[in-house]
């Protein structure tokens, strides 16, 4: 049943070049039907519904922008947004410059990479569970951990989880713990560095922090940027955390109200499903924004090799 | 394909996984507000006729109340090899969550206990089924009184019936209240709120300085305090016609309380108060914190096995003495989906739920009270002291005969979700009561009109 190498010719004429197969379609189906039936159109339905007034379980009725007008007057929707602008802009570069600095201690040859590897990655995997949430709960209440240890060195701290001037912080060390993923990826961005870069400038007469912002910094802005976009999409729509520490209230005082907790309280407690859609489009434009942002300004800093 | 991978380019890569993190992830918060189409009902499968009957039935609870419904649906099934009971539980707030989606999308469980939020929009909109002519039918409705019935009731028609009563009341230490000869009073008689917030200061006062009387019930989302307040004052939490049923003044009065007690003492600080989950094993009572705790009456079993000192019952202040008449109760109440496939299936297992006396032995107190003298008479041998005063406590509070309330509009919940948010920033100094009382009675009030 040996094919001919002139049949074999014949049948890979017959498939135009650079065109998948059929099979290939019915292979993708599964992703298909998932990007359309449970993003693409929830995505328009959504988009629709943000210009209604919809109530959970009733009917839609149109009532154009208002929804988005709303938001101008309502002081929760302040609330939320400078709490998840406080949350973005100060966690995610402290969680980076953290994650950098394992990165490098880390690429120092350590004995048992791997294990720290793996111990540091753990948090990221763990970060976002309710387990996680829970524990931080405890951690940092009045007779938590935290509290019980700086009481031993004679500060009286007490419980940040309830005080409406720090929650807000336990919810950024949480988030600052978990840097375990742009850790990783740090540390594969740093030893795809050539060691003749760095032994080179060594010669010259370099020291280390200048072999670290003239060398290492510029070759590695491809990753930081890597890194910036994807934590600063992620901590946009960070939710966990808030909702178990604060048991979904986003107290005390509104301190924890992220914008993705807000969201969900106006879909799913309000029953407010128009105004939610609205909520949920406008952080869709402002991660877009910052994310052009970034891509705008990674022409200044961002070095690629090619 | 190992050249195409090739061809891509570090730079091309990077830029790939991040605009993939930025569609990916932000849709999945957009999709997520979608109504996603329609949805099957998950009660159409099986169709009314024929073959065996299958009944979801949805009620929250910890590990015990599902050990025992278990133990229930397999007495019933083993008296109805018919039907299949399907059990599903979760936590309070995340069923409510799921049932709230689950009405939406017309796949509601064929018999649930309904959650008092979503309850008048169910009836609003004919999610759940009209009961009153199945009353005295296959629902055997002997013993249940127009106090028990209330708050099922909507517009003369009954579409929810009391599963287990429970209601508001006052628990408190003993031993505190030896010490400080602080006198127990049980119904008929009350304290007053003068004479709570007295007791309330002299506990902090002789036992603080990290003991307080009270914790306070004005923005942890449990409003019975505060219903017992404005009802005592003659007015309703919401009106007939679904608007606020308080006056300003009353709210003000109700906020300046809780500040005096606040100041001396006499409250928990919100701080320490808002520390754990303020119910069951986080609250201040029981974290002993506290000499006095506002929460409701079917949990006096479960708070006194959390306890180490003896615990007893007591009426909210000033339900008693000339106050009966505002008591008021909020029972689990068993609900039946409109559109279940078994209607006749589900109304007898109703029925069983209600007035069976071996399903009441197995489920106790933990749902509550027994709606019925009947269904109590039978549990009450089985019962141990702490269980025993909440079923006299039930007992006086159904013989009472309080006035009857006007039931919560369909946007309760949003109403009472800004009112949460707004006297949780006055309890942390955020916002003056005079603000807090304007913007309820603003911004909030308008989410009551939909």
């Amino acid at each position: 049943m040996s094919l001919s190498p002139t049949r074999m010719r014949r049948t890979a004429r017959t498939q135009p070049r650079g065109r998948p197969s059929r099979a290939a379609y019915v292979f993708l189906l599964p992703w298909f039907i998932g990007i359309i039936g449970i993003t693409a159109v929830p995505m328009i339905a959504s988009f629709y519904l943000s210009f209604t007034s919809y109530r959970l379980g009733g009917t839609p009725s149109w009532i154009g922008a208002a929804n988005y007008e709303r938001m101008i007057t309502d002081s929760s929707f302040h609330a939320a947004s400078l709490v998840t602008a406080r949350y973005v802009f100060i966690s995610v570069p402290l969680q980076l410059v953290f994650a950098l600095a394992i990165a490098l201690v880390l690429n120092r040859g350590v004995r048992g990479l791997p294990l720290y590897r793996s111990v540091y990655y753990l948090p990221s995997l763990l970060g976002g569970s309710v387990a996680v949430a829970v524990l931080w709960r405890q951690l940092f209440a009045t007779d938590g951990l935290v509290p019980e240890l700086a009481g031993r060195f004679g500060i009286q701290m007490g419980s940040w989880i309830s005080d409406p001037q720090h929650a807000l912080s336990t919810l950024m060390i949480l988030n600052v713990w978990t840097f375990g993923s742009p850790m990783v990826i740090f540390l594969a961005g740093l030893r795809q560095i050539p060691t003749e870069l760095l032994e080179a400038a060594a010669v010259d007469g370099a020291g280390r922090v200048r072999r670290f912002f003239s060398i290492t910094v510029p070759l590695l802005s491809p990753v930081i940027f890597f890194n910036l976009v994807l934590q600063l999409i992620g901590s946009f729509q960070a939710f966990t955390g808030a909702y178990i520490v604060s048991s979904g209230s986003g107290g005390p005082a509104n301190s924890t109200l992220f914008y993705t907790l807000y969201l969900f309280q106006a879909g799913f407690q309000k029953f407010e499903m128009g105004y939610a859609s609205a909520l949920a489009w406008v952080l869709f434009a402002v991660i877009g924004f910052f994310t052009a942002l970034n891509f705008v300004g990674a022409k200044y800093w961002v070095h690629y090799e090619s | 394909m190992a050249t195409q991978i090739a061809q891509l380019s570090r730079r091309g890569l990077l830029r790939l996984g991040a605009a993939a993190g930025t569609a990916g992830l932000a849709a999945t918060a957009l999709a997520g507000c979608g109504s996603g189409g329609s949805s099957g009902n998950g009660n159409g499968g099986g169709g009314g006729g024929g073959g065996k009957a299958s009944l979801r039935f949805v009620f929250w609870g910890a590990d015990d109340r599902v050990r025992r419904f278990q133990e229930v649906a397999d007495l019933y099934m083993s008296q109805n090899p018919d039907t299949e009971i399907l059990v599903e539980f979760g936590e309070i707030g995340a069923l409510e969550t799921q049932m709230s989606v689950a009405m939406s999308a017309g796949n509601l469980p064929d018999v649930f206990w309904v959650h008092g939020n979503l309850f008048p929009q169910m009836v609003a909109e004919g999610h759940v089924m009209d009961l009153t002519e199945h009353l005295g039918q296959e629902i055997k409705n002997d013993g249940f009184s127009e106090s028990v019935l209330v708050s099922g009731n909507y517009d003369g028609r009954q579409f929810s019936l009391p599963h287990g009563l429970q209601s508001p009341c006052t628990f408190a230490k003993v031993p505190v209240l030896e010490e400080l000869g602080i006198p127990i009073k049980t119904y008929p008689e009350s304290y007053s709120w003068e004479e709570y917030a007295e007791y309330a200061a002299l506990a902090h006062e002789r036992l603080g300085p990290d003991f307080y009387g009270t914790d306070e019930p004005t923005s942890t989302g449990y409003y019975d305090p505060m219903r017992a307040w404005v009802r005592q004052r003659g007015e309703e939490f919401y009106s007939t016609d679904g608007d606020i049923g308080f006056t300003e003044a009353t709210l003000t009065e109700w906020l300046q309380y809780w500040d005096a007690l606040r100041a001396n003492g006499g409250a928990v600080p919100p701080a320490i108060h808002r520390d754990d989950d303020p119910f069951f094993q986080g609250a201040p009572m029981i974290r002993n914190l506290a000499a006095f705790h506002l929460r409701n009456s079917n949990q006096i079993g479960e708070l006194q096995k959390l306890s180490p000192e003896e615990l007893v019952l007591m009426p909210l202040p000033g339900s008693g003495g000339e106050g009966t008449d505002s008591i008021f109760m909020f029972p689990n109440n068993l609900a039946v989906a409109a559109d279940t496939a078994y209607p006749e299936q589900a109304l007898h297992f109703v029925d069983f739920l209600l007035n069976d006396p071996e399903r009441a032995e197995i489920v106790g107190t933990t749902i509550g009270s027994p709606p019925t003298q009947a269904m109590r008479d039978v549990i009450a041998p089985g019962l141990d002291a702490a269980e025993k005063q909440f079923l006299d406590y039930i007992g006086f509070e159904v013989e009472a005969g309080p006035r009857a309330m006007p039931p919560s509009p369909p946007t309760s919940g949003a109403f009472t979700g800004e009112m949460t948010t707004t006297l949780d920033a006055w309890a942390f100094g955020q916002t003056s009561i005079e603000d807090a009382v304007a913007h309820i009675f603003g911004p909030a009030r308008d989410l009551l009109a939909g």
